[in-house]
């Protein structure tokens, strides 16, 4: 089978021209975006330099979750060591000597 | 330039490429998910294009931009859009697809192509997609890398590769169907 045959079958299962979809309304799409969102990404200042915002809601997250990691590692490390100490004491005791 | 003309053209801008890609998009759209989740990923995308307005490459100062020039990256777009929308709504989308699928009475052409669809299946998604962008989209290698973020390179290999198989497996089910009362579990032993 050649790529020509291959094209051929592969665009008779076109789902695009079986399925039946209205149309998409252009002018609806057009005003919903230019509606939701008044500003595009990187705005271009009139000189042309492209000006990118800075990312509070994003800074904000990762300053979060840094602190959350670092609180998390405290927690583990504080842990360790009390679990470590209490090992310790518990190997290192002497027994208590019976008298028979 | 003032801050409204400025505004002003970019509107027109994103209006011409609207015109431009909004069928296409929705099409690309239909090929790859159920009808009802079509139009809040095709919203979705053209709010992201009109963010993006200034990165969509080939949009000249042209009221009406080449659709070769500026489709594939709008297909790119369209496709991250469809990945996210099933990610936010997986479990429930893919319940709904199946319900539909089981419950829809495949129409004679479906059956006829059983075949093809049963090899598109097996195919990896990457390489489903790339091959449904050549076929259905009719875009050349360089349009398709543009669309998917390969290279290249890697999307003339992958399509080569990927027509290969299609077409060694097509030949396949035509050989087996060709033998009289043969199916294609017969024959084997079940030691």
């Amino acid at each position: 089978m050649n790529d020509d045959e291959l094209l051929a079958r592969l665009r008779a299962v076109d789902p695009a021209l079986t399925k039946r979809a209205p149309v998409p309304d252009i002018y609806r799409l057009v005003e919903s975006a230019l509606n939701t969102d008044t500003a595009p990404q990187s705005e271009k200042s009139a000189d042309g330099i492209a000006t990118h915002p800075a990312k509070p809601a994003a800074e904000r997250g990762r300053r979060r979750l840094l602190t959350l990691a670092a609180a998390a590692a405290l927690l583990l490390l504080g842990g360790g060591i009390a679990g470590g100490t209490i090992m310790t004491t518990t190997v290192t005791r002497p027994r208590p000597v019976r008298w028979l | 330039m003032t801050e409204q003309e400025l505004r002003r053209n970019r509107q027109a801008c994103f209006e011409g490429l609207a015109r431009v890609v909004a069928e296409p998009l929705h099409r690309y759209l239909l090929r790859r998910t159920n009808p009802d989740l079509v139009d809040d990923v095709l919203s979705d995308t053209m709010l992201v294009l009109w963010r993006r307005i200034d990165d969509v490459p080939g949009l000249g100062a042209g009221a009406t931009p080449d659709p070769d020039d500026v489709l594939p990256w709008c297909y790119g777009v369209a496709r991250g859009c469809l990945a996210n929308a099933r990610r936010a709504d997986g479990r429930r989308l893919r319940l709904v697809e199946r319900l539909i699928r089981t419950q829809q009475h495949p129409p004679p052409t479906t059956v006829e192509h059983s075949d093809l669809h049963a090899a598109l299946d097996r195919l990896g998604e990457l390489d489903r997609e790339v091959v449904r962008l050549w076929a259905w989209e009719g875009l050349a290698p360089r349009q398709i890398a543009e669309a998917t973020g390969l290279t290249s390179n890697a999307v003339n290999m992958r399509l080569h590769r990927v027509k290969k198989k299609l077409a060694a497996q097509l030949q396949l089910t035509r050989k087996n169907a060709g033998r009289p009362g043969h199916k294609p579990d017969e024959g084997r032993s079940s030691q």
